[in-house]
C-alpha cells in the first residue's frame, strides 16, 4: 500500500501497468508520451488550491518506461497527450468512485492530443484507466473522496 | 471529446469536409455509460453544430446510443455500424426517412477506414478498370483482325 502521489505510488502504478499482459498487447509499440495534470480545486487535501501536480507517463514498445512526477508543467514538446482535471476528479477515479470514461465523456477531464489515435487505441486507453481506478491499493492519509 | 474528434476530423481531411457538407439533418448522440451525457449534432451544409444536451432534453428526437468502446471501434473502422446495430451495441431511434442521414453521418465518423482503406481501394478500382478496358480493347482488335 502506498500513499497517493508518493514516489512509491508512482512506482506501484508503473509496475501494475507493466504487469498487465493485456495492456501490453493493446498498447501501440511506438513511443507515446502522456502528461497528466492534477489541478488544485480547494477540496483535495493533497493538492494546494492554487497549485497543481504534474506527472508524465512514457510508453515505449508497449511498456511503461517512465511514470514520474514533474517539477513543472510539461512544455508540450514531444508530448502526445495531455489529460487535465481537478484533483478531486483524479482522486475520485483513483479511489474507484468515478468511472474515468464517464468523466472524460462529461468533459471533467480535458484531453489534448490526436483524438483519432485515441479512438484507434481505445481498448488500451480503457484498460489503462481501469487499472488506474481500481487496482492500486492507495493509502489516503488525509481521507479520500468524496471530500466534505 | 466528440467536439474535438469532429474538429480534428474536419481539419485533417478535405474528403470528410466534403462529405459533411452533403449531410443535412440532426441527431443526438447519447453515451450508453451515462444517459445524461449527450450531444446534439446538427449537419447543416456549411456548418456543423455540436451542443451538449441537458438531462431530459430531446427525448423525442432522433438519437443514437452507444458506449465509448463501440464509438471508438466504429470511428476507427474496426467495426461496421451494421454489426454494432445488430449486436445492439449501437442503438438508433430514428424514423426510416432519417436512415440515409444516419448512415452518412456514421460514414463521416469512420475516419480511419477512410484514411487507410479508400486510397488502396480506389487504386485497385482504377487498376481493375484499366485492366478491363485493356482486355476489352485487345478483344476488339482480335475480333476485327482475326476474321
Amino acid at each position: 500500500m502506498s500513499v497517493i502521489y508518493s514516489d512509491a505510488w508512482y512506482e506501484d502504478m508503473k509496475k501494475l501497468i507493466n504487469h498487465s499482459e493485456e495492456l501490453r498487447r493493446q498498447t501501440p509499440k511506438e513511443r507515446i508520451v502522456i502528461s497528466f495534470e492534477v489541478e488544485g480545486d480547494g477540496a483535495s487535501p493533497y493538492v494546494p488550491a492554487d497549485g497543481a501536480l504534474y506527472f508524465r507517463i512514457v510508453f515505449d514498445e508497449g511498456a511503461v518506461r517512465e511514470f514520474q512526477p514533474l517539477d513543472e508543467r510539461f512544455s508540450g514538446k514531444g508530448l502526445d497527450f495531455r489529460f487535465t482535471a481537478p484533483a478531486t476528479v483524479w482522486e475520485s477515479i483513483a479511489a474507484g468512485k468515478t468511472d474515468p470514461i464517464t468523466a472524460g465523456l462529461r468533459g471533467s477531464i480535458k484531453i489534448r492530443g490526436d483524438m483519432k489515435f485515441l479512438m484507434e487505441n481505445a481498448d488500451g486507453v480503457k484498460l489503462l484507466v481501469d487499472l488506474y481506478g481500481n487496482q492500486v491499493d492507495t493509502e489516503w492519509p488525509q481521507g479520500q473522496p468524496p471530500y466534505v | 471529446m466528440l467536439h474535438q474528434f469532429i474538429e480534428q476530423t474536419l481539419s485533417d481531411s478535405p474528403t470528410k469536409e466534403r462529405l459533411a457538407r452533403r449531410l443535412a439533418g440532426e441527431t443526438i448522440f447519447r453515451a450508453a455509460e451515462d444517459q445524461d451525457v449527450a450531444v446534439r449534432i446538427v449537419f447543416a451544409g456549411d456548418r456543423i453544430e455540436l451542443r451538449d444536451v441537458t438531462p431530459g432534453e430531446g427525448r423525442g428526437s432522433p438519437s443514437v446510443t452507444a458506449d465509448f468502446l463501440s464509438i471508438a471501434h466504429l470511428t476507427s473502422g474496426r467495426e461496421s455500424p451494421f454489426s454494432l446495430l445488430v449486436r445492439r451495441k449501437l442503438r438508433a431511434r430514428i424514423a426510416p426517412s432519417d436512415l440515409p442521414f444516419l448512415l452518412g453521418m456514421l460514414r463521416f465518423m469512420r475516419i480511419r477506414a477512410e484514411e487507410r482503406g479508400s486510397e488502396p481501394r480506389a487504386r485497385m478500382r482504377r487498376a481493375l478498370l484499366v485492366a478491363g478496358a485493356t482486355a476489352g480493347f485487345a478483344a476488339l482488335i482480335w475480333y476485327f483482325t482475326s476474321g
